[in-house]
């Protein structure tokens, strides 16, 4: 069972989950995995975050899909909003330069992936622990999206 | 990235329809049945929606087609006011808006973002071309092109190009591969097509490999 903290476009994810044969519920701590998306705004996410939790969680190993606002949330903090993120992994998330938000298809190793954000890490793509962070929408990325998914559900 | 699009035109009361020069009497298909297969199989850019009844949105259909859907969703018909388009902004990523429709364009962008809006122009002889704007992108349609599948108006595209820097969107007409390379060498961003899709051989990839062919760079489909 999948784990999924709701905001911003959880739905879609949930679904998304569905269509591969995972099942899926609101996080409560209790799941095999989570999954942290985010669409919005970086302050508002983490203030409806149980921080401490998630912190705990992705900090002990445990297996964990980080999406869009949700993989910035790794870091220690965003130029979006004076909250602190989760601090797990060193840097910050500054404003895109140029046109934002930044929407598309845009590739990553090869394979073109969903994205629409204004800030970012500088990574498209991130590991720590058991994480998998990606700043585009895998649940929106077509078919690589879906494999990608299934394979971190596998994993 | 070339985007190639699937367009759906529905009517929620009957299902997905056949356009032609925007008389909708038949009925093809099944919407969310359709966003499945263009999303999942055939693997389209993206989808976008025209609801052909001038009615209100049908937010619970797009919520079921949005959900079942692979890729992102851009919906058009029956906005006229900023609160309608922000509630269908929650499910999908873009809405659709004609160039004309008032200053409520301005107050979804302040809410949503620029890149939610997309102007749509429609052809038709004697009408008022312009560009407004600054929508996030630009779709140009035909009325008498309208499932005809005999060619995008090029001449409009290349002339919107002059005019605006977002991003063009084709629609009304495509036929064959070719005619979607046509609208991109005029200058278009993205090809979207239905009746061809719906009614011919040609597959979203065909679109694609022909671009690729061209020297555009597409997002072919994944091996499986």
């Amino acid at each position: 069972m999948i784990g999924v903290i709701e905001s911003g476009n959880s739905g879609n994810v949930h679904r998304a989950l569905h269509s591969i044969g995972c099942d899926s519920e609101t996080w409560t701590g209790t799941q095999d995995a989570l999954v942290l998306p985010g669409v919005g705004h970086y302050g508002a996410f983490m203030r409806s975050i149980d921080r401490r939790a998630v912190r705990a969680w992705i900090d002990g190993g445990g297996k964990t899909l980080a999406i869009c606002v949700g993989m910035q949330a790794l870091y220690q903090w965003s130029e979006e909003d004076c909250t602190p993120g989760l601090g797990l992994l060193k840097g910050m998330c500054y404003r895109l330069e140029g046109r934002v938000p930044r929407v598309g298809w845009f590739p990553v190793d090869g394979t073109y992936y969903y994205f629409t954000h204004s800030f970012s890490a500088g990574a498209d793509m991130v590991r720590y622990k058991n994480t998998l962070g990606v700043q585009f929408h895998p649940e929106k990325s077509g078919r690589a999206g879906m494999k990608l998914l299934a394979e971190w559900a596998r994993d | 990235m070339i985007r190639v699009i699937a367009t759906m035109l529905i009517d929620p009361a009957r299902g997905v329809i056949k356009g032609q020069q925007f008389q909708h009497d038949r009925v093809i298909g099944e919407p969310i049945q359709w966003a499945r297969v263009m999303s999942r199989i055939r693997e389209v850019d993206e989808l976008v929606i025209f609801d052909v009844t001038h009615n209100p949105p049908d937010l619970g259909l797009l919520e079921r087609i949005a959900a079942e859907c692979w890729v992102p969703v851009a919906y058009g018909g029956g906005i006229h006011d900023t609160g309608t388009a922000l509630r269908i902004l929650k499910v999908t990523e873009k809405v659709v808006l004609n160039w004309k429709t008032g200053p409520i364009w301005q107050e979804i962008a302040d809410s949503a973002g620029l890149q939610a809006v997309v102007g749509c122009i429609d052809l038709y002889p004697g009408a008022p071309i312009g560009c407004p704007g600054p929508f996030g992108e630009v779709l140009v349609q035909s009325r008498f092109r309208d499932g005809m599948m005999n060619g995008y108006d090029v001449e409009a595209i290349t002339g919107l190009r002059v005019v605006t820097d977002a991003p063009i969107i084709a629609s009304s007409g495509a036929g064959s591969p070719a005619d979607c390379v046509a609208a991109v060498r005029a200058g278009a961003d993205a090809v979207a097509c239905g009746a061809m899709y719906a009614f011919s051989d040609t597959t979203p990839n065909d679109v694609k490999r022909a671009l690729h062919a061209a020297g555009y760079p597409v997002r072919l489909m994944e091996a499986v």
